[in-house]
């Protein structure tokens, strides 16, 4: 019988053609399926095979999981992926590593010592024992405290917990709640999608941008899909490096089809090296490069006029005092509109007869003028008042190509050649991704990047990256806020609904349940106090969007005490202190937190140096609907297919410690204690401890599935409380059963073993039956129990123009009902919070916002407000010496991103990745490393104003002069136990050691700065303890005991955790493998 | 932000005077601090434990940096640092193991611990405040030379109970952490939130649950009062917090003063 083949080498082998090649050429699935098929084909009969979708990062691509033995044996790609077709890269291979790592936490552990990774020691509890303890400290810091003692967070790569993490402070009254991505990841970019249109954004990572990846697949095209991307403009964003198998392989599928891309980006990604043309602008000048693009649109008139005349607000006239436009009544007192009072006539100047005019939604009488300034009476003033499109105009002016090529460092003739393959296309897309978001500038790209597509009117266009796969609105859109798109619209406080009038907001306000609370109604006035009081949100307001705090004002309440102090921490994943910017202050902060709950599949850093008590989590391959929504039109499933241990699913957790907590607080006010509910005060219980009791009477009840209510019974002076309050613990379930047997069903199978012994029935998009003809043609029709979507039912264009119920074309979600370019909603959030916690008016921001921009440039028009257009910002920490802030100590800019291996936080005790890259690379090109007299591959000191780390010198040219570029890091052999020293392994390498987590922020969002910072550096020395030969790795190995054993103590049963025996230095067969 | 100030105005008096009232009245209570004598472990000893608890020898640092490591360490989870505090001013006299795990057991605040009595004491010991002893069956110290020719089970025939004694660094440490000095700079930093902070302590001379604080205090001006520009009023339960973290009220099924937060209340009377 032949030897297997998964070995070390073949590993890498095949992860490194799954992963470069997927991303710089095609058709890799031939590659991969020689390599599988040496060992596959000789062994079938004695291996399981399910269907599942990879979550080695935030995308899913399908995959086949063989199972042998009860041991995963091997992963590979699923051939009918619409995108990834058949790809897997390397962070998906590497998943076995991660299923199989001796950092696995297999059981409830309970920490026996004191804090600190080198005072590390930990007791195996039973789960009965873990919930207890962590629902008994919970609520004795409620009881003794009030509810806004505890927090929770979430984020950093790996078992994702969004919605719990989310709701579970609400669950016990508190608002506090962060996870280090959102508005360092992905909410700017996504809200401002919402602000501007009510649509999808531009984020590949995110799944948004799903149009260019449409009709890649022979499969797909055989049945109708077409490829309509002809041009792509990837802003920051390279697909090929952190989603390689998926949008990787999709854009060079696109390249490859003749799909011409502009790839904007310091550093050299592969996407930017196969670029028609790289614009390699320097770190956080993004801004600058945007207002040229428009400025150059402008000036050429490259936009489409018929579109942005009639689908944006730009023609609308401004109010100077307000930034907001003028409503026609404003002007034309008499005036009364014909629309429905949903759709506000605005003010524009009017080509056709020369004078202002009131602009209704569809008028066609009127000819907009874009770009006008003029005297305008408001009220009976006079005052001088430009369109939008002026305003937008005026600040693109100063910024000619010669004017960026001097701030951006982009040569003027590069940037002219972009521009011109991105507007002279009949339809392009632009893909916006992370690095503003964290930046200061995280509200002003995504407003300028959005806008570009918009003024170029490729918006529902087949082949722009603006599209929506949802048919055309048959009423009038509206956009629901407050929570994840509106997710939470009435349940944690009430958003305004924008599309809809004040009257008709007003109404569903009254049509709800009578509360007696003053001035509001019952539990949901509470809810929007518990958002006003959420740490932060004063300033920064487009927190409200994902209901989530501001983490340097969490940071700040713990380490003060002030205006609250979360004091009792449930951490759902991640290493923190690898991904929470300015790391050191937290580690500082730790010794201000009462009690650390964690639940996370591994050790990391953070659990090593802070957990009390460490939840179980299963990983990827364990737990059920982990990653289950599929790639484009194709749901593939997502089950748990092996189980090791005690672990569970990450809902499970969070609803049995709500339930136990809610227990001992229930009991509390039914001994006549009362509890403080930070939003309100002294609260007194409700009823019955019991909350599977039935109403308690009062207000309208209405039950969930966790016998949480929605309203409670109020007297009109005392809110009475029961926990959990509002809807308690969203997502999931709390028994694994539960989640399988949802899982099931959705696939159309009727219990979880039917669904497991059936995967062609089930889990196969095209059932069994399905091949090729004699023609080479695909056959086979689509399985009727998975829920694949038909390619003309999924890719739908136009979706504004379709007629809605008053006769008018459907438009946009927005007040206006057009793209809002000239960003309105953002004005008006910084006056008073709309259209979040409705009907409540919020305070203003702060007069300081925007003063720091005021600074640097008189013109300036937004202190004291939201900028609503795009911005350029010096960074705060310039490397142009003269700026603000300029330092000559720090002479140098550092930006970050992502590499192949690995994903956010996770997988760097994956040995076969850490072989690949054992230590994070310092790019550089060679004249800065001269300049240093620094070598390829010397240990390398880089130093901010926040502490210094140590990396390896890696010398390419493609990196500007005087700009670095490193992936964040840490480093788990740190806390092995075969170290001389034990350490936390957050400090060595971690740029987030680095990074500036202070102000100034980003003004909507509270962005703070993880990219584009002054530096120095100087030659270093590999920091002690940091491993990066090959063997030194082996601790790492699936093979290996778990090296908590020691620490752990007897009580670990570590027969129970699979010693895989994956084959290392002398090459074995993968476990089970029939030898 | 206001200043000391303005503090010293609102006491009647400057904050030395204070002190020096407040430590008058600490010499006759509880506070006061017997003379003690302290025996260090030799260095081999010293060593050998250091090895067992996975101690660094601290022999080479300076006193303020052992100072330091046993303030961090002692101060790493806020659910231990009362507990930390008072079982070392408790071993200022030498104690037996038992005692000091009864001590820290009887703790109001070691209800909410998250590790055994013997926990506790073992990371005092590694974070360098207390030394410990060995003792033959008489309670007198075993001295090396006893060991001397002796086997492994001689040794452990000779040990008949363990002793405990915080050292200098550990009472440097009990010094620092006196609730008086706490709740006085606690004042002297907040002077804003003198009165109120006062009128807590006074509140809780009769134990009070947190919704008694928090009726008291909520709707006041003083919580209003946004502190920066980007803060919101602050909670109630702040007051709660920082009079706890001083030493001056601790938890036992609600919230009441401490010895010391009663002779902060005397002084103050005192000085009007």
């Amino acid at each position: 019988m032949q030897k297997l083949t998964m070995t070390r080498r073949s590993f890498v082998k095949a992860a490194t053609v799954a992963g470069a090649a997927a991303a710089l050429s095609t058709k890799v699935a031939g590659s991969l399926v020689e390599t599988d098929q040496a060992w596959a084909l000789e062994n079938t009969d004695e291996l399981k095979m399910y269907v599942s979708t990879c979550h080695g990062c935030i995308q899913a691509c399908p995959c086949r999981v063989y199972v042998r033995n009860n041991t995963v044996v091997k992963l590979e790609g699923h051939p009918l992926a619409p995108t990834s077709q058949g790809s897997l890269c390397l962070k998906g291979l590497n998943q076995l590593h991660t299923m199989y790592s001796p950092r696995r936490v297999l059981y409830p552990l309970k920490r026996s010592g004191e804090r600190g990774a080198e005072n590390a020691k930990w007791e195996r509890i039973s789960w009965d024992e873990a919930i207890e303890l962590a629902a008994t400290k919970i609520a004795e810091a409620i009881e003794q405290y009030g509810t806004y003692s505890f927090f929770a967070s979430v984020g950093g790569g790996g078992a994702y917990s969004f919605m719990q993490a989310m709701t579970i402070p609400m669950a016990f009254g508190s608002p506090t709640v962060f996870e280090p991505g959102c508005a360092q990841c992905y909410l700017p970019r996504f809200s401002i999608a919402d602000y501007m249109y009510h649509g999808a954004d531009q984020s590949i990572a995110d799944c948004a941008v799903l149009e260019s990846f449409k009709g890649l697949a022979p499969l797909e095209v055989a049945r109708g899909a077409t490829q309509d991307t002809k041009v792509m403009v990837l802003w920051g964003a390279q697909p090929s490096v952190s989603q390689t198998a998926q949008s990787g392989r999709g854009m060079a599928e696109l390249r490859a089809l003749g799909c011409k891309t502009v790839v904007v980006d310091p550093n050299m990604s592969p996407d930017a090296v196969k670029a028609t043309v790289w614009l390699r602008v320097r770190p956080a000048t993004d801004g600058a490069l945007i207002l040229a693009w428009h400025r150059y649109i402008f000036e050429n008139k490259l936009y489409d006029a018929d579109f942005v005349k009639t689908w944006t607000n730009l023609p609308f006239v401004v109010d100077p005092d307000t930034h907001l436009p003028l409503y026609a009544t404003e002007v034309f007192p008499e005036y009364r509109q014909i629309a429905p009072d949903n759709t506000p006539a605005y003010v524009c100047y009017d080509n056709k007869s020369k004078s202002l005019k009131p602009f209704e939604y569809m008028a066609k009488d009127v000819d907009p003028e874009i770009f006008w300034k003029g005297e305008v009476k408001v009220g009976g003033k006079a005052k001088t008042c430009c369109t939008a499109g002026q305003i937008y105009k005026d600040t693109a002016e100063p910024w000619t190509l010669e004017k960026a090529e001097e701030v951006c460092w982009v040569p003027k003739d590069i940037i002219e050649k972009g521009i011109k393959i991105y507007a002279e296309a009949e339809v392009a897309g632009i893909a916006n991704g992370v690095p503003s978001d964290m930046q200061q500038i995280a509200s002003q790209v995504p407003l300028g990047l959005m806008s570009l597509d918009m003024i170029m009117g490729y918006v529902n266009k087949p082949g722009a990256t603006l599209t929506q796969n949802s048919p055309a609105p048959k009423e009038r859109p509206v956009a629901t806020f407050n929570g994840f798109g509106g997710m939470f619209g009435s349940i944690f406080g009430i958003g305004y609904r924008v599309g809809e009038t004040e009257a008709q907001n007003k109404a569903r306000i009254d049509a709800m349940p009578p509360g007696m609370f003053p001035g509001g109604k019952g539990t949901l006035y509470v809810m929007n106090q518990l958002l006003i009081d959420r740490l932060g949100m004063k300033n920064h307001k487009g927190l409200y969007q994902w209901c989530h705090s501001h983490i340097p004002s969490v940071l700040e309440a713990i380490k003060t005490g002030v205006p609250y102090k979360p004091r009792v921490w449930y951490d759902m994943s991640g290493n923190k202190l690898a991904v929470l910017g300015n790391a050191g202050s937290w580690y500082d902060a730790f010794d201000e937190v009462d009690f650390c709950i964690c639940q996370y599949p591994m050790i990391t850093s953070f659990q090593i140096e802070v957990a009390d008590l460490i939840f179980p989590l299963g990983e990827w391959l364990e737990a059920t609907g982990a990653s289950g929504f599929g790639q484009l039109n194709y749901p593939f499933p997502s089950p748990g297919v092996v189980h090791i241990g005690e672990t569970v699913s990450n809902s499970v957790p969070p609803q049995k410690v709500v339930n136990a907590a809610s227990k001992i607080l229930n009991d509390y006010l039914a001994g006549g204690n009362e509890i403080v509910l930070g939003a309100v005060g002294a609260t007194k219980g409700a009823g019955p401890a019991d909350p599977s009791q039935p109403s308690r009477g009062g207000a309208e009840e209405k039950q969930t599935s966790n016998n949480a209510t929605v309203y409670h019974g109020s007297k009109a002076d005392q809110f009475e409380m029961v926990f959990p309050f509002g809807l308690g613990v969203m997502g999931g379930e709390q028994e694994d059963s539960v989640i399988q047997q949802k899982h099931a069903e959705k696939y159309g199978a009727p219990d979880y073993d039917t669904f497991m012994g059936d995967v062609p029935k089930y889990m196969e998009p095209f059932g069994a039956s399905y091949g090729l003809d004699a023609s080479g043609n695909f056959t086979g029709e689509p399985n009727p129990n998975f829920g694949y979507r038909d390619p003309k039912e999924y890719w739908i264009y136009d979706q504004h123009l379709g007629m809605a119920d008053d006769g008018l074309p459907a438009g946009f979600g927005t007040e206006s009902r057009k793209c809002e370019v000239y960003c309105t909603l953002l004005v008006k959030m910084a006056a008073n919070g709309h259209p979040y916690c409705y009907p409540r008016t919020q305070e203003a921001v702060d007069v300081s916002i925007g003063q720091e921009v005021k600074d640097q440039n008189p013109d300036y028009d937004y202190v004291g407000t939201y900028s609503p257009i795009c911005q350029h910002i010096e960074p705060i920490e310039s490397p142009i010496e003269g700026q603000i802030g300029y330092d000559p100590e720090y002479p140098l800019v550092i930006t970050s991103g992502r590499v192949y291996y690995f994903h956010h936080g996770t997988m760097r005790h994956s040995a076969f990745a850490r072989e690949l890259y054992p230590a994070p690379d310092v790019r550089m090109c060679q004249k800065t490393a001269d300049a240093y007299g620094l070598k390829h591959m010397d240990w390398v000191d880089v130093t901010s104003r926040r502490g210094t780390i140590t990396g390896r010198v890696y010398i390419h040219n493609g990196m500007a002069e005087g700009v670095l570029w490193m992936e964040r890091f840490w480093n788990p052999e740190c806390f092995d136990s075969s170290q001389k020293k034990i350490t936390g392994g957050w400090r060595e390498s971690n740029i987030n050691v680095i990074t500036k987590n202070s102000a100034p922020y980003n003004e909507v969002f509270g962005s703070y700065t993880n990219r584009g910072f002054a530096v120095n550096i100087k030659k270093g020395v590999r920091p002690e303890g940091v491993w990066v030969e090959p063997k030194e790795f082996t601790p790492f190995l699936p093979s290996q005991p778990n090296q908590y054993v020691d620490g752990i103590g007897s009580a670990l049963d570590m027969e129970q955790t699979p010693q895989v025996a994956f084959s290392d230095w002398d090459p074995n067969a993968v476990p089970g493998g029939g030898m | 932000m206001l200043s000391n100030e303005k503090q010293t105005v609102d006491v009647g008096g400057g904050l030395a005077e204070l002190e020096q009232d407040f430590n008058a009245n600490a010499q006759d209570g509880e506070t006061g601090q017997a003379d003690l004598e302290t025996t260090a472990l030799c260095f081999e000893e010293n060593l050998e434990l250091s090895s067992e608890l996975n101690l660094e020898p601290n022999s080479e640092l300076s006193f303020e940096e052992r100072l330091k490591h046993l303030s961090s360490s002692a101060k790493r989870n806020p659910l231990h640092r009362e507990i930390n505090y008072k079982t070392l001013k408790f071993c200022a006299e030498r104690r037996i193991l038992p005692e000091v795990e009864d001590f820290i057991a009887g703790c109001p605040e070691f209800k909410k611990a998250s590790q055994s009595p013997y926990f506790l004491l073992l990371f005092l010991l590694k974070g360098g405040g207390i030394d410990t002893f060995e003792l033959d069956e008489a309670g007198a110290v075993i001295e090396p030379a006893q060991k001397e020719g002796l086997t492994e089970d001689e040794i452990d025939d000779l040990i008949a109970q363990f002793a405990y004694q915080t050292n200098e660094v550990g009472l440097a440490f009990v010094e620092q952490m006196n609730p008086k000095n706490r709740l006085l700079e606690m004042l002297d930093i907040e002077p804003a939130y003198y009165e109120t902070y006062t009128e807590v302590l006074e509140f809780l001379t009769e134990k009070r649950s947190m919704a008694e604080i928090d009726t008291l205090l909520r709707g006041r001006e003083a919580l209003m009062a946004n502190r920066k520009p980007d803060d919101r009023p602050i909670q109630p339960s702040v007051f709660v917090d920082k009079l706890e973290k001083a030493g001056g009220i601790f938890w036992e099924s609600g919230w009441i003063i401490t010895p010391e937060g009663r002779e902060l209340l005397a002084t103050l009377e005192k000085s009007k």
